[in-house]
């Protein structure tokens, strides 16, 4: 496999002054967005370097413990975001979403480096982090909107909720229209984005192996995997995120207990 | 067991604000209780008490001889149906509304017949074909009528039920109500401020009574 040519510095400096174009319009607009695109850059480019000298690190250590420190952390920002967003308490939510995520990542790592890739090495940095990095951000994103719209509903249509439970419902009966409602509306845009997947645009990972010299015929069979474990465990996450928190948010007559929501 | 529901010397407080104290209630199976009061005076709070969804009170609640606690609050909600004020839901259809308490596995047996549908909607003023609509297209009345004919079909002991003729006129309240009070069977413990629930009822229970003065 050929390596991939890099980019030279001069080159990346010549790029970064195709920005003064962008930034002219801005300014020719008035649209007030010059100080924030430069802000941005800048940003852009002190996170990718800090990204760039710890993967360097990573891929170079290639150490299981290491990999696997890198894993839990990613997953303790993305259980602490998921909550933060969802409005949720901290207190109450961190650890059963921490514990949901966990569960959920290793059994679709475990499936994807054993079953399918049949690696020797589990946490081989070079599978290991892409993969378990992008199973865990769209995770995340799946799981904010579930929450929202699982807590959400369960607030506002509390009476609905009681009125099942006072009429003959067991607790799964009465909390089934909240789940119900709550994988609709998490999972239609992942089924929208993997039904227009490859023509409006090719996708980022496909794109990257490409790039990076594996045949396009590869790239493929990797972006369909890709695909289908993102899905499983993003819905692997919200099941057992929720279920988690049901022992939290109900008391044990199974009513709802007030304050799950951050500002109640 | 004489009474079906027995109440004692109940007293509910919330963060030291009391509602009422040293309730007492005596129900028989057949009786129509109007609680009354003004608004802010406890009815909605003494009806979920007794659905087991207050667990702070101090007192004693029997329902069918059954102490009102933790371990009997599921057992207790076998023998009850309740209906609350308002009801917001995400269902589209009207027949899904109707049926929905019976899709729970307790009520199954239950079902209803077309034939006992189309009697309790008649008494009720609805037409059968309200079940083919959209939950949307249906006033808040119809709704109101459409969810106590599914609740009274769960043939529970004793039904509870919130303002259930808040949102109907007046032709459609005297139907109601005139149904619910000739069923010698129903047991039917219900706030209302409608004058002729109350002046029908077998008995009145004035909730500002129990009202703390202190």
């Amino acid at each position: 496999m050929q390596e991939t040519i890099d980019i030279n510095w001069g080159d990346l400096f010549i790029a970064y002054s195709l920005l003064l174009i962008p930034l002219a319009v801005f300014y020719y607009l008035k649209t007030g967005l010059v100080k924030e695109t430069v802000i941005a850059a800048v940003r852009m480019t002190v996170q990718l370097l800090a990204v760039g000298i710890y993967l360097e690190f990573l891929f170079r250590e290639n150490n299981m413990w290491l990999n696997l420190l890198w894993g839990i952390i990613m997953i303790l920002i993305a259980s602490y975001t998921t909550i933060r967003r969802s409005e949720l308490s901290q207190k109450k939510f961190f650890l059963p979403g921490t514990f949901a995520l966990v569960l959920s990542i290793s059994l679709i790592d475990l499936y994807f480096f054993k079953i399918v890739l049949k690696l020797d090495y589990f946490f081989e940095a070079r599978y290991f982090i892409p993969i378990t990095g992008m199973l865990i951000g769209n995770a995340l994103k799946t799981n904010i909107i579930a929450l929202n719209e699982y807590f959400s509903l369960l607030v506002k249509e509390k009476q609905f909720y009681r009125f099942a439970i006072a009429n003959g419902a067991t607790f799964k009966e009465a909390i089934l229209p909240f789940y119900r409602g709550a994988i609709k509306k998490a999972f239609n845009p992942s089924i929208a984005t993997m039904s227009i997947m490859g023509l409006i645009s090719l996708p980022g990972m496909m794109t990257g192996q490409i790039l990076s010299g594996t045949s396009p015929a590869t790239a493929i069979k990797y972006q369909i995997m890709i695909m289908i474990t993102i899905f499983v465990s993003s819905m692997l996450t919200v099941i057992f995120t929720i279920s988690v928190s049901n022992r939290f948010i109900f008391d044990d007559l199974k009513n709802l207990k007030s304050k799950i929501l951050k500002d109640e | 067991m004489k009474h079906i529901i027995s109440v004692k010397d109940l007293t509910i407080k919330f963060e030291n604000n009391c509602v009422f104290s040293n309730l007492n209630l005596k129900v028989v199976k057949g009786d129509k209780v109007a609680i009354i009061g003004e608004s802010g005076s406890g009815k909605t709070t003494l009806i979920n008490t007794l659905c087991g969804f207050n667990t702070n009170f101090k007192g004693e609640i029997l329902i069918k001889g059954i102490p009102l606690n933790k371990e009997n609050t599921a057992e207790i909600r076998k023998h009850i149906s309740w209906l609350p004020q308002e009801l917001t839901n995400n269902i589209q259809n009207t027949e899904d509304l109707f049926f929905y308490p019976f899709t729970f596995k307790a009520n199954r047996h239950l079902y209803p017949s077309k034939n006992e549908i189309e009697k309790i909607f008649n008494e009720f003023g609805l037409s059968y074909q309200i079940l083919q609509k959209k939950v949307q297209e249906i006033s808040g009345g119809q709704k109101q009528r459409l969810v106590l004919a599914s609740i009274i079909l769960l043939k529970k002991d004793i039904i509870f039920l919130d303002e259930p003729t808040s949102a109907l006129d007046e032709k459609n309240v005297e139907k109601v109500v005139n149904y619910l009070l000739q069923n010698k069977d129903l047991t039917i413990v219900a706030t209302s401020h409608n004058k002729l629930w109350i002046d029908n009822s077998t008995k009145v229970l004035n909730i500002e009574d129990y009202a703390r003065n202190d």
